[in-house]
C-alpha cells in the first residue's frame, strides 16, 4: 500500500463570496507518483491547484468547504509562502516568471540552498539557460519561460510539485520532450507530481493516475492507462471517439447522459 | 560656487525623501502623503534623543532615529498598509493623508511645535575657492546620500533579499509562491523609506529648522519622485535635482516667498506633459 502525500477531500472554492468555481472535488497523490488532472476550460484544475498552494488574502478566495491534507496535517488556508517552505510548490498557469529580473536572479530568488538540487543540476536539465543567463526573463520565449519557471520551483526543494499547464503554447515536439524530461526529473529527484493539463493525451501519457474534471467536479478517476482507454473519456476529454465515423450531436447528448458524477 | 553648493544639497534632502517615495511604489504601488510629516518627525526624534544623551555622542540620536523608522514602517504596514487590501487605491492614499495629520499633531503636543535647529556640534564652516563656505554638515550630507543610494543599489542589485524584493514588487503572488514572505518584504520598503525621509529630515534640520511648516518637504520630495517617474529611482535622483535648480532660481531671481509653490507648478506642468516623468514607464500610469 502505498502513502497519500496529498489528500482533497469534498473542496468547494468561492471567489468574491459569490463565484463557486470548484464543488466537492476529491483526489489523492500517491507519494512519487505524478498525477495528471485533466479536463476543459473553466472545469475548475487552476482553483484546485491554488487552494492547494494557497491564496494571497488580496485575490479574495476562500475554501469553504472540504479538507486538504498534506502528509499528516491539514493546510486549508495556508499563505502561498507556508506551503512554499513545505515543499508545495506551484508552477502557475500564467506569469511563472519574474520577467523585470534576469534569468539568473529569478533562479537566485528561489535558490533557498542545501538540499540535494543544485543550480547546477538544474542547468543541466535545462541546458538553454545557461545562455540565457543574464537576459530579462520577460524577453524569453514561452518554451523558455517554461523551462526557467520550473528551474526555479525546483530550486525551491519542492515535495510535491503543481504545475498548472506545462504545454500552454508550446510546439507538440516541445512538450513531448518536456514531458519526458519531467518524468526523468520526477524519478531522479523522488519528487511527487500534480500535473493540470489541456492536452490529456501528452499528460496521461507520463502520469500514473488521472482525474477528469468539469464544471468544478471530478467526473472520472483511475489509472492513467486505464482513462486512456476509456471510450467516454476518449470521446470527450482525448479528442475523437475509438470510432471514427463522425457522431450526430444526438449522440453526444446520449454520452452526455451517461456519465457520472464523483465525489 | 555658494548657488552650486545650496542645489547640491537642496538635491540631497529632495532626493531622499523621492527615493523613499519610489521605494514605496515600487513595492505596494502606493503613493505615501506623509513623506515629509515622517521626515521632520524623524528630524525631531534626533534631536531629543540627542538631548537625552546630552549631546556627547552622535550614535544615541542615530540610533534613535532608526529605530523610529522600524518601529513606524512595520506600525504603519501591518496595522494599517496591509489591511486596505483590495480596497481601491486611493483608499491608501486618503490613510497616508491622515497618517501625516496625525503626525503634525504629534509635533505640536509632543514638541509644542518648537522651531528648532539641529547642531551635531562640528565646526561650521570651511572655506572653499570662490566664496562658497561649505559646513561639515553640507559634506555629511553629501556623503550621507550618496552612500544611502550606493547601498540601495547594490543591495537592489547583489543581495538576494535585494532581488526578492524586486521579484515581489513586480509579482507578490509569484514571490509567495516561490516562499517569499510578502508581509516582510513590504514592511521592510516602508522601514526603509521612513529610514531615508528621517535622514533628509536631520539635514533639512542641520541647515534650516524643524517645525510644523517644515513639512511641506514632502511636497518637494513627491514632486521629485513625480517628475522622474514614480518608479525610478534614476529618476528620483534627477527630479530631485530639477526641483532643488527650480526652486534655488525662483528664489533668487523672482521672490523667495515663492519657493513652497515651486514643487507644485512644477508638478502640474509635468504631469501635463509627460505625466509619467522623466525616466517612468507608460504603462505604469494606468495603475494609478
Ligand atoms: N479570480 C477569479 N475570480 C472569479 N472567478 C474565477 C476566478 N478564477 C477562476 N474563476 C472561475 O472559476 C471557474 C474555474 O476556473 P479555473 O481557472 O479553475 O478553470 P481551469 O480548469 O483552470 O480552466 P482553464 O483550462 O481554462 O485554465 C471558472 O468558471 C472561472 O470563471
Ligand atoms: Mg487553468
Amino acid at each position: 500500500m502505498t502513502d497519500i502525500l496529498l489528500q482533497v477531500r469534498q473542496l468547494e472554492v468561492v471567489y468574491h463570496r459569490v463565484a463557486t468555481a470548484v464543488q466537492g472535488v476529491s483526489l489523492e497523490v500517491p507519494k512519487g507518483s505524478i498525477v495528471a488532472l485533466v479536463g476543459t476550460n473553466g472545469a475548475g484544475k487552476t482553483t484546485t491547484l491554488r487552494a492547494i498552494s494557497g491564496f494571497l488574502p488580496s485575490e479574495d478566495a476562500e475554501i469553504t468547504d472540504g479538507d486538504i491534507t498534506y502528509g499528516d496535517r491539514r493546510i486549508n488556508g495556508q499563505l502561498p509562502h507556508q506551503m512554499a517552505r513545505a515543499g508545495v510548490i506551484l508552477v502557475p498557469e500564467r506569469d511563472k516568471v519574474f520577467g523585470t529580473l534576469s534569468v539568473e536572479d529569478n533562479l537566485e530568488f528561489a535558490a533557498r540552498g542545501g538540499g540535494e538540487i543544485t543550480l547546477e543540476r538544474v542547468l543541466g536539465y535545462f541546458p538553454l539557460l545557461t545562455q540565457r543567463k543574464s537576459q530579462l526573463a520577460g524577453y524569453l520565449s514561452g518554451g523558455e519561460k517554461q523551462m526557467l519557471a520550473i528551474g526555479m520551483a525546483l530550486l525551491c526543494r519542492p515535495t510535491l510539485l503543481l504545475i498548472d499547464e506545462l504545454s500552454l503554447g508550446l510546439a507538440p515536439i516541445v512538450i513531448k520532450d518536456l514531458m519526458a524530461l519531467l518524468h526523468r526529473i520526477s524519478k531522479e529527484l523522488g519528487l511527487t507530481v500534480l500535473l493540470v493539463e489541456q492536452n490529456a493525451n501528452a499528460a496521461l501519457a507520463i502520469a500514473d493516475f488521472g482525474y477528469v474534471m468539469e464544471g468544478g467536479r471530478v467526473v472520472f478517476y483511475g489509472k492513467a492507462s486505464e482513462l486512456i482507454s476509456h471510450p467516454d473519456v476518449r470521446e470527450f476529454y482525448l479528442g475523437g471517439a475509438a470510432q471514427s465515423e463522425t457522431k450526430s450531436y444526438r449522440d453526444i447528448k446520449q454520452y452526455r447522459r451517461k456519465r457520472r458524477w464523483w465525489g | 560656487m555658494e548657488f552650486a553648493a545650496t542645489i547640491v544639497i537642496l538635491t540631497c534632502t529632495y532626493a531622499l525623501l523621492a527615493a523613499g517615495t519610489v521605494i514605496l511604489y515600487k513595492a505596494g504601488r502606493v503613493v505615501n502623503f506623509a513623506h515629509g510629516e515622517l521626515a521632520i518627525v524623524g528630524g525631531y526624534v534626533f534631536y531629543s534623543a540627542g538631548l537625552m544623551s546630552g549631546g556627547t555622542s552622535l550614535w544615541f540620536p542615530v540610533a534613535g532615529a532608526v529605530v523610529f523608522s522600524i518601529i513606524m514602517g512595520m506600525f504603519i504596514y501591518m496595522a494599517m498598509m496591509r489591511r486596505l487590501v483590495g480596497e481601491p487605491f486611493y483608499v491608501a492614499i486618503l490613510v497616508t493623508v491622515g497618517i501625516g495629520i496625525v503626525l503634525k499633531s504629534a509635533i505640536l503636543v509632543i514638541w509644542r511645535a518648537e522651531r528648532l535647529t539641529i547642531d551635531v556640534g562640528v565646526t561650521p564652516a570651511i572655506r572653499m575657492a570662490g566664496g562658497a563656505t561649505l559646513s561639515y554638515m553640507d559634506i555629511a550630507s553629501v556623503v550621507l546620500t550618496v552612500a544611502f543610494f550606493a547601498g540601495l543599489y547594490l543591495f537592489f542589485r547583489f543581495t538576494r533579499l535585494g532581488v526578492q524584493f524586486r521579484g515581489t514588487a513586480e509579482n507578490a503572488l509569484l514571490a509567495s509562491q516561490r516562499g517569499v514572505d510578502v508581509n516582510f518584504v513590504l514592511s521592510l520598503a516602508w522601514v526603509i523609506a521612513i529610514l531615508a525621509a528621517s535622514l533628509s529630515g536631520v539635514l533639512y534640520g542641520g541647515r534650516a529648522f524643524l517645525s510644523t511648516e517644515s513639512v511641506t518637504i514632502g511636497l518637494a520630495g513627491l514632486t521629485a519622485a513625480l517628475v522622474g517617474g514614480l518608479d525610478s529611482l534614476r529618476g528620483a535622483v534627477a527630479g530631485a535635482f530639477i526641483v532643488a535648480c527650480a526652486q534655488y532660481l525662483t528664489v533668487r531671481l523672482v521672490d523667495p516667498v515663492l519657493s513652497e509653490a515651486v514643487p507644485f507648478l512644477l508638478l502640474v506642468i509635468v504631469m501635463s506633459i509627460r505625466p509619467w516623468g522623466l525616466f517612468g514607464t507608460q504603462e505604469e500610469l494606468d495603475r494609478v
